[in-house]
């Protein structure tokens, strides 16, 4: 019963957002205010939790914003708008980061692929703490347990926005998950 | 509250983020862009528009023919400013000689196409449009396919020769901006409008004068700006020696460190007067649909309706024309569609009733008003309920109190 709530509004969510969408590639004003108001605070959000340090989180976030606005009209699929915009906010990040020499992408280590393991749930009135401990994981995990608790997204989505495989992320939320798990276990001592 | 909706508020608190919105701050800054993008939009809209505001405005009828005339006018505004240049010639003798053209035939060649975009421009004694030939090639629009299109008398004429569809319009806010778009074909105009932009100084310029006098005067002006997302990143014209003005232009992109040519402008036929005959149509089929918007009442009277109660009733009777098959009705509220243009678009949907008429919205773009709505409808055998997403009612331009759809339901 609940799955089912939360199905329907997110389809009622994703309808709205198409619509949306729509309406901005119509050059419509309004629909502009509205994606922002929609996508600011998840975005902001997700753009902190790369490892953005030196990189001015105001500055980037109206970059991203003003490309979502110049090139909207070239976006085929409203359904995809999401991974489109996290896309453009990773690249956004990255972009910061090559302008200050500072690396070029995120440091990644290679993780075995898991096959159907239970995964740890979280439970939302850990939110505060999951904030806290997610700081402390490794850029590459924290980013992909982002656009999972945050958008929800799948993994096919967040595969698309990170640039690597579908199983890659699977594994990437395996272990992100269960890292996130210990540290939470680690600090309750 | 489920779980996963409490968990992304839960994180997005505990980085001190309102999860439900912008910040104020946020929001100005955000307004700021949206205006600055506006107004940078305003000389060179490009905005996708539904139906019939596409057929006119297709963004890549702006982006092209109109960026040509932009980089022309953007050197002569460059050039007229910068007296620094040792060169005998100077390009204000071209904006004089411009100042009498009365006639002219620009075509447009992009280098990926074979078919050229043709203009024929007359301007009145004033320097004031008067009337106007753009033949559409088929390239730019799959759709409509080659269009050709006439502003004379205050009306706009559209002929589709692929559709047999000859439509006629008096829509000032179309109007304004094809009008707007044709005297970028001045230099007069462009250069006012660009000089702002000059004065960034963000191009290099080069003047080649040779001695033979019928070689042309070459100027080339390189943009100087880094990451430039412009059309062109390079321009080269040629100006005629003996009466300065400009005979062609062409038109550079960069791209991986080289610059390509992607498009050349050429003038032909200054004060050379345009045969009457080409702001015309006198060889329309008989069997063409006409599409007179001018000659018709059309749409809904308002009565005591408020606005937003006329825009859900055009709608409501729209949809509930199309339930009885009553494409007459539903092309008069829809800008005055021919019926048999209706019935070929919504005869094979078998509209079946409408679900929902909500509360409109209103929309920028169109200067009226959006109307969700869902109707179910059956095609191909399957049963949909299908919302429509560009719901537009707006006023009748010159028919004071009626209300029409103005486009997006599809098919049209």
């Amino acid at each position: 019963m609940i799955r089912e709530r939360f199905q329907r509004t997110y389809m009622d969510f994703e309808k709205q957002l198409e619509e949306i969408v729509h309406r901005c590639q119509d050059g419509e004003r309004a629909a502009f205010e509205e994606l922002f108001e929609m996508y600011q605070p998840r975005l902001k959000y997700y753009v902190r939790r790369l490892d953005s340090e030196g990189v001015n989180i105001d500055d980037t976030l109206q970059d991203i914003w003003l490309t979502v606005v110049k090139k909207i009209h070239k976006l085929k699929d409203a359904q995809i708008f999401a991974v489109w915009l996290y896309r453009i906010a990773r690249n956004k990040v990255y972009d910061g980061f090559r302008r200050k020499d500072r690396f070029v992408r995120l440091p990644e280590e290679d993780e075995f692929p898991v096959s159907g393991g239970d995964e740890p749930v979280f439970d939302a009135n850990d939110a505060e703490k999951l904030h806290r401990v997610l700081n402390e994981l490794k850029p590459y995990h924290r980013e992909v347990l982002t656009l999972s608790f945050v958008e929800q997204m799948s993994y096919k989505s967040i595969a698309d926005v990170v640039g690597c495989s579908i199983g890659t992320v699977r594994s990437r939320i395996f272990y992100a998950k269960q890292s996130l798990r210990e540290e939470m276990e680690r600090q309750n001592g | 509250m489920d779980n996963n909706k409490k968990l992304f508020e839960g994180l997005l608190k505990a980085d001190g983020i309102n999860p439900a919105g912008a910040t104020e701050y946020e929001r100005i800054a955000f307004g700021k862009m949206l205006d600055q993008q506006s107004k940078s939009k305003q000389s060179k809209p490009g905005i996708a528009r539904p139906d019939i505001w596409r057929i006119i405005m297709k963004s890549r009828i702006t982006k092209l023919a109109a960026a040509a005339v932009i980089a022309v006018a953007a050197i002569l505004s460059i050039t007229f400013l910068n007296k620094s240049i040792p060169a005998a010639y100077a390009l204000e003798q071209t904006i004089q000689a411009a100042h009498s053209v009365r006639y002219l035939h620009v075509r447009n060649s992009v280098e990926s196409q074979d078919e050229p975009m043709e203009f024929w421009v007359e301007f009145g004694p004033s320097g004031e449009l008067k009337n106007m030939r753009f033949n559409k090639p088929a390239w730019m629009d799959s759709e409509d396919g080659e269009t050709v299109i006439v502003w004379k008398d205050n009306k706009m004429q559209l002929w589709i020769k692929k559709k047999n569809f000859l439509v006629t319009l008096e829509d000032k806010e179309v109007a304004a901006q094809v009008l707007k778009q044709v005297e970028q074909l001045d230099p007069k105009f462009a250069v006012q409008c660009l000089q702002e932009k000059q004065q960034e100084g963000a191009i290099e310029l080069t003047m080649e004068e040779p001695v033979d006098k019928d070689e042309p005067i070459v100027v080339t002006a390189t943009s100087l700006k880094k990451d430039d997302d412009s059309p062109f990143q390079r321009i080269v014209l040629f100006v005629d020696q003996a009466t300065r003005l400009v005979n062609s232009v062409d038109l550079y992109k960069l791209e991986n460190g080289e610059y390509h040519k992607v498009m050349t402008s050429e003038y032909f036929d200054y004060n050379q007067p345009i045969d009457a005959a080409m702001f015309t149509f006198k060889d329309i089929p008989d069997s063409a649909t006409r599409w007179d918007q001018t000659a018709q009442e059309v749409g809904l009277s308002q009565g005591n309706f408020t606005n937003e109660e006329i825009a859900a009733e055009v709608v409501r009777q729209f949809l509930q024309a199309l339930i009885d098959h009553d494409y007459a009705k539903a092309g008069k509220l829809f800008s005055g569609v021919p019926a048999e243009r209706i019935e070929k678009a919504y005869g094979q949907i078998r509209f079946i009733k409408i679900i929902s008429i909500e509360k409109p919205v209103s929309h920028a773009l169109t200067g009226g008003l959006y109307v969700p709505c869902t109707v179910e409808i059956e095609e191909n055998g399957k049963i949909i309920q299908w919302h429509p997403e560009h719901s537009y009612v707006r006023q009748v331009h010159g028919q004071p109190g009626r209300w029409e759809i103005i486009g997006g339901f599809r098919g049209i």
